[in-house]
């Protein structure tokens, strides 16, 4: 019972507090504070988002195809890029400093340069998403990786395991957890990453939408589009939390002890 | 049948002797304790035996065959039980099974008829955090059986346990080994521990560590906590302690 209350109060609290900021702009919205110009009150967003249902789901479809397959790059990538440098530590020293170097990169300025390499379609916007995501799954993935158990290490020498048994059987599944750390950072990124890319020259996504609603003036659509990008982001990010929940099942067990030597 | 020659072993961390010239054999079927102070080198030794460190100077054999730096040749169980965490108690007893190229069903058909034995029936589709302290030692030792039935080194493995549970493995091990028949050579700094299991004690000398003593222990078998109050083991326990000093 105590556990069940626990549970609606884990829901309920921040849900209560949602309303209560939407209300509290709403009204200040009605009462003439807030011009509707500099910020929509709620009502009018949830107007321009339902007149606008069928466009923002064709936008959101692009973003969302962007989103999972720079996503989905950034997580081979990263697979093989820390595979590779645990297995020939001076290959890390060379590329550990350009990976964080990577990440600092002002995605604004180089992505003309992306596209003159890429071309116009989805394919630049795709690499400007793995640009994003690649880094917080490789730093987490190559940190999970150095840092397996020495001792274990040990017993696997003494048992005479392969490298690649070793890989398998002890690095990789002890890493996961720091894995699905950086998968959930990047999973939360990607959709952002992907509407910037859209920002800066696309003929179709979310990016397109809300800039084009901008440029009209029409906030309400922007916030619209908002909306529509942040519930995408909580989608990707709980398809990752559940995929964690599966792959890493043991860790979501009940710490029960059995009182038996 | 199988046999460890350990001779002239030393080595020596950048800085400090862990030991010298250490020679000694366990017979095949003995069950031999090196007893020790805490950092008297008595893991490293272990490590040496089963190959994975390469000693300064010296040779280990299994029977005739030369075995320095050469591991998998022997089991060996670290002082933690190091079961992996994300598999359950059956994957990780058929680890060694596993790292050997056989398939996952044909290693749990393997581990499957010693769980009674090692007291780990009902327990097998568990994962290592659900289990007692006491039963993952167990699950671990019978992983190090798999790997060599024949040769075991034991690294204080009850040592992290608490007093209780630590005797009644300690008397379940003595039962299992009439069984198993396999040699044990264990490394412990608990004099008691040494003398219940043993057949042989080597007490090691402090650092850089040399044999001050063998004690044969000829206690009745199969032997059991209560022998710990006899005038014998304590007239063992009393030679112990003074060869430690």
């Amino acid at each position: 019972m105590k556990k069940k209350s626990g549970n609606i109060s884990k829901w309920l609290i921040p849900l209560a507090a949602g309303l209560a900021f939407v209300l509290i702009w709403q009204l200040a919205g009605g009462a003439g504070l807030v011009s509707p110009y500099i910020l929509p009150p709620p009502l009018r967003v949830a107007a321009s988002l339902a007149e606008d249902v069928p466009l923002l789901v064709q936008h959101a479809a692009v973003t969302f195809v962007t989103s999972v397959a720079g996503l989905a790059a950034a997580v081979a990538l990263a697979l093989l890029m820390c595979l590779a440098m645990d297995l020939w530590p001076a290959f890390k020293k060379a590329v550990y400093p350009y990976m964080v170097i990577s990440q600092t990169i002002p995605i604004i300025f180089i992505y003309p340069v992306i596209m003159m390499g890429l071309g116009f379609g989805l394919a630049p916007k795709i690499a400007v998403v793995t640009l994003v995501c690649f880094f917080p799954i490789g730093v987490n993935l190559s940190d999970g990786l150095a840092q397996t158990d020495p001792e274990l290490l040990l017993l696997f020498r003494s048992m005479k395991a392969s490298r690649w048994k070793t890989i398998l059987l002890l690095k990789l599944p002890g890493a996961l957890p720091a894995f699905f750390s950086g998968l959930k950072i990047a999973a939360a990124y990607s959709v952002i990453g992907a509407v910037i890319s859209e920002w800066l020259g696309a003929q179709a996504g979310l990016g397109v939408y809300m800039i084009r609603a901008s440029k009209s003036f029409v906030l309400s659509r922007v916030f619209a589009g908002i909306l529509v990008v942040v519930a995408l982001s909580l989608g990707l990010f709980a398809v990752v939390l559940a995929a964690e929940r599966v792959f890493l099942s043991w860790k979501f067990i009940t710490n029960h002890k059995e009182n038996k030597s | 049948m199988k046999r460890i020659r350990v001779e002239n072993v030393s080595h020596s961390f950048p800085e400090t002797e862990v030991f010298r010239d250490l020679s000694f054999s366990v017979d095949s079927r003995e069950f031999v304790s090196i007893l020790g102070q805490s950092g008297c080198g008595k893991s490293t030794l272990l490590h040496v035996i089963s190959g994975v460190i390469a000693p300064d100077s010296g040779r280990v054999f299994l029977d005739e065959e030369d075995i320095t730096s050469r591991p998998g040749l022997v089991s060996y169980m670290p002082q933690n039980d190091l079961l992996l965490p994300w598999k359950t108690v059956l994957r990780n007893i058929g680890l060694p099974l596993s790292l050997k190229g056989r398939k996952a069903r044909e290693a749990a058909a393997a581990v499957e008829p010693y769980l009674a034995l090692f007291g780990l029936e009902g327990f097998e589709h568990r994962y290592p955090a659900q289990l007692s302290g006491g039963m993952r030692q167990r699950a671990a030792l019978l992983r190090t059986y798999l790997h060599r039935t024949d040769i075991m080194l034991l690294d204080e493995p009850f040592g992290a346990l608490d007093a209780i549970t630590r005797e009644r493995l300690q008397e379940w091990l003595t039962r299992l080994l009439e069984t198993l028949r396999t040699t044990v050579l264990l490394v412990t700094h608990d004099i008691d521990e040494a003398i219940l299991l043993s057949d042989r004690i080597i007490v090691l000398s402090p650092r850089p560590a040399r044999i001050a003593e063998i004690l044969p222990v000829d206690l009745p078998r199969p032997r059991n906590g209560e022998q710990k109050l006899s005038p014998e083991f304590l007239k063992l326990k009393k030679r112990a302690l003074h060869a430690l000093e």
